[in-house]
């Protein structure tokens, strides 16, 4: 199983080199100068060219990427044009936002899309398996934008329960961290609740018509117990298999909901880093987020053995 | 010439000195309390905005964004009123050398930075050679027209300045240019202004915390000079991007103050208001939507072309865009200005059939329309794309990222743009600086008013002498339709009504803010 995910671990950091690449290449062909958002109201194409030529804008793309490799493999990855910080310090300093909310979403997700897929399994086309098959789709249909903006009125603004928008970290309390996170990680993790409600409960479908949970139930064994013991484990197989890819699509739907709730995240962060065409950060937040994704995954694999025993062997 | 009018500066003081009391009345009115109340001297203000902030440094603030963050950090040697008058700061006097060789500033004798270095001639000698010289100085350019700072006493300073030139420096020592830092940090290598300045300023706020781009914490200073400012424990100035975000702060008590300008978002604003939920204050924007052209490029070079582009634009029609905030304006300056036209006439009105008529004598047109993507210029320039096609005119969309239309525009590469940056400075010398004679270089045909341009320059000249002046400039910018003014937007300031002062935000109408005057009740 080690050298298992040693093998994986070592094909994806290739990934983590192209990545990074295909963003120099990508922002490199994007309308937009970082000169011109720092030369600042009314500059002159003087002060732009000299801005240009102070932050070697002009080399070859070839040549950037090279010196930015160089600096990210002694682990400096440069300091924001815009703002003269490390890199690595506001990704430090944001990651415990976005990091709080894809948990709570992610957290979410898999509870409540378990939860709602087990009690429509109970009864398969019977109505309370239709009302969550209905509630799910929905889900999936309307985006997580229109979700948060509705959470937000009601419970922000109309009834006051919640605050409308910010964060405050675990270190400044418990309810306050959790108080920030619920409407925003409750819009941003319906999507892959329902996701993993409606591939949950086609997978539970399946394996409670198979051979071997008929004979457990012939056997006499309760239904809860063929169901927890028996079936929930091999249903989730394929479940876990995309978890990784529910990581990453949490990931990117945190920076729609970060700006909704003014979240100091690496959404956010991403986003301004982009409309300034901030390279240095935009690449640190590409690193990160292509580092998470590859890390799950590979916790993905690895927990396969968890699952299925054959994949130990 | 002594510039100021010790007499207005003594009613401003009283004015406010009165609304302390809790009288209302001047420039400090109640206006947000609604039933006035006592003011709370342990209140923290929680402002949001969505102006950007990345360093706190003033000689390093490259956009008028940053301001508001730092006029309460550190004085300036003039300040703006909220009706754009310039009024004494650090400096309390300012005078011109009859023949404008030099400006001459009288200094506060009672003013320390909070670090314990005194305010005196020699702080301003090092605060104007370091922004003259600093690496990466944004401020470099507006004191280019200083050539030499002598301190002529511990509180009078005089500045040496290119012939015929300088103006402007009073108003624009109001902006971060004038913001006074502590020479004692200046010469401290160990004293980071951008992210840490401490107790480096004068100002009625100390900065306590710093998180570039997110958030500004201050506390009210031990001690300041002008009792009417700074009677808030502390402030909190949050960025906000969204506007709807901002409002929802203020309507569930997340924050106390900020500002709108989006349509939705104002016309949201008066319903909360009309429902008493929150206070609004509404100031027209001083920054002017209009269309720039250049009248050196493809089709334009014919004035018909110019002039039917300008009778096709219907300014109701664009102003119902904004539902009723954009307020239909034909001017180059806000009416309240000395420097705006009375009794003026735009040559240019709302008249499809003489546009066609025009577009017809010529034999057609082709222009493209820039305009910022994803901004608040991109209705009306979809609007003025139509109505330039109804005319006849050969009409494209070029939406461009926001960052990069107004430089671009600047280096030459588009010929027409839509914008609302046409934000007219308190001293119209730098308005026809920076619009008409040099970086925008809208005026094509220079000689058409570069030697009044020098003449209404002269500092020995009194506005009422300048007036004239100026409106031959503007006339001939009109009629030449090298920018056509099409309407003034709103900003609303909207705040708890626990907020005192609301209606006096200097700087308000230019979308930035300026909270000195800002109290709470209890």
């Amino acid at each position: 199983m080690l050298r298992y995910a040693g093998k994986r671990l070592l094909a994806a950091i290739p990934l983590l080199f192209v990545v990074p690449l295909l963003v120099f290449l990508l922002i490199g062909l994007a309308p937009g100068d970082p000169a011109v958002v720092l030369a600042g109201d009314n500059p002159t194409p003087e002060r732009v060219a000299a801005i240009r030529d102070q932050l070697g804008l002009d080399d070859p793309v070839w040549e950037r990427y090279l010196r930015w490799v160089g600096a990210a493999l002694q682990g400096d990855l440069g300091t924001s044009l815009l703002s003269d910080q490390r890199v690595v310090d506001m990704l430090t300093r944001r990651m415990g936002t976005t990091m709080s909310l894809v948990l709570f979403a992610m957290v979410m997700a898999v509870v409540l899309g378990a939860a709602m897929a087990i009690v429509a399994s109970l009864r398969p086309g019977g109505l309370v398996d239709r009302l969550v098959n209905w509630l799910a789709s929905i889900a999936i249909a309307v985006p997580a934008f229109w979700f948060g903006l509705v959470l937000a009125s009601l419970f922000a603004v109309s009834y006051q329960l919640l605050p409308a928008f910010g964060f405050e970290p675990l270190s400044a309390g418990f309810w306050p961290w959790l108080s920030h996170l619920i409407l925003p990680g409750i819009a941003l993790g319906l999507l892959p609740a329902a996701e993993v409600t409606l591939q949950l409960r086609s997978a539970l479908g399946q394996v409670l018509r198979s051979d071997y949970v008929l004979n457990a139930r012939a056997k006499g064994l309760s239904r809860r117990a063929v169901l927890f013991k028996h079936s929930l484990k091999n249903a989730c197989i394929p479940v876990v298999t995309v978890l990784g890819f529910r990581v990453a699509e949490v990931l990117a739907g945190s920076v729609t909901i970060e700006i909704i709730y003014n979240m100091p995240g690496l959404g956010s962060l991403a986003v301004d880093s982009v409309l300034n065409r901030d390279i240095p950060v935009l690449l640190g937040f590409v690193l990160f987020s292509t580092s998470v994704v590859v890390v799950v995954n590979l916790l993905v694999d690895i927990s396969y053995g968890y699952f299925n025993p054959k994949v130990r062997a | 010439m002594t510039i100021i009018n010790r007499r207005r500066a003594g009613a401003i003081a009283l004015a406010a000195v009165l609304a302390l009391a809790g009288c209302g009345g001047g420039g400090s009115s109640t206006q947000g309390a609604g039933d006035g109340g006592e003011i709370d001297p342990n209140a923290t203000l929680r402002f949001t905005s969505a102006g950007p902030i990345r360093s706190l440094d003033p000689a390093l603030q490259t956009s008028y964004g940053g301001l508001g963050y730092l006029v309460l950090a550190f004085d300036r040697l003039t300040t703006i009123d909220k009706d754009d008058n310039i009024v004494p700061g650090l400096a309390t006097e300012w005078t011109f050398a009859p023949d404008g060789s030099y400006l001459e500033l009288k200094l506060r004798r009672d003013v320390k930075f909070h670090d314990g270095t005194p305010f005196d001639a020699q702080a301003v000698k090092a605060n104007i050679e370091r922004g003259k010289t600093l690496e990466n100085s944004a401020i470099k350019q507006d004191l280019a027209d200083i050539t030499a700072v002598e301190v002529v006493d511990d509180h009078t300073v005089r500045l040496q300045l290119v012939k015929g030139k300088g103006v402007q420096l009073p108003s624009v020592f109001a902006t971060n240019v004038g913001m006074m830092v502590s020479p004692k940090a200046i010469s401290d290598p160990s004293v980071d202004l951008g992210n840490n300045p401490g107790n480096a300023g004068s100002g009625p706020y100390i900065v306590t915390s710093f998180v570039p781009n997110e958030k500004v914490v201050m506390k009210r200073a031990p001690s300041y000079w002008d009792p009417n400012v700074g009677r808030l424990a502390g402030i909190e100035l949050q960025r906000v991007p969204d506007g709807a975000t901002r409002l929802r702060g203020v309507q569930t008590g997340q924050s106390d103050l900020t500002t709108v300008s989006a349509a939705n978002d104002l016309v949201q604003a008066q319903q909360l208001a009309d429902r008493n939920v929150v206070t609004m204050n509404k100031v027209t924007f001083r920054n002017i939507l209009g269309v720039y052209l250049r009248a050196n490029q493809g089709h334009l070079v014919k004035p018909e072309v110019r002039q039917a582009i300008a009778h096709a634009i219907d300014p109701e029609a664009i102003s119902a865009l904004f539902s009723g905030s954009c307020t239909p304006y034909r001017q180059l300056y806000p009416a309240h200005s000395w420097a705006a036209m009375k009794d003026y006439t735009y040559p240019y009105p709302y008249d499809q059939e003489k546009a066609k008529s025009l577009i017809q004598s010529v034999g057609g047109a082709k222009v493209t329309v820039t305009f910022a993507a994803g901004t608040n210029t991109e209705q009306p320039a979809n609007v003025i794309q139509a109505a330039l096609s109804a005319v006849g005119i050969e009409a494209t969309l070029n939406p461009v990222p926001n960052s990069e239309n107004e430089p671009r525009f600047i280096a030459g590469d588009f010929e027409l743009m839509v914008s609302s940056s046409w934000s007219p400075k308190i001293d119209p010398a730098d308005t026809v600086n920076t619009y008409l004679l040099n970086t925008y270089k809208l005026a094509t045909d220079r000689s058409a008013i570069e030697s009044i341009a020098v003449e209404a320059a002269n500092p020995s000249l009194t506005e009422q002498q300048r007036a004239p002046l100026y409106a031959k400039i503007w006339q001939t910018t009109l009629e030449q339709a090298w920018f056509i003014p099409v309407c003034q937007q709103t900003v609303g300031v909207v705040g708890s009504p626990k907020v005192l002062n609301t209606d006096n935000v200097p700087w308000a109408n230019i979308g930035i803010w300026d909270l000195r005057y800002i109290a709470m009740k209890k």
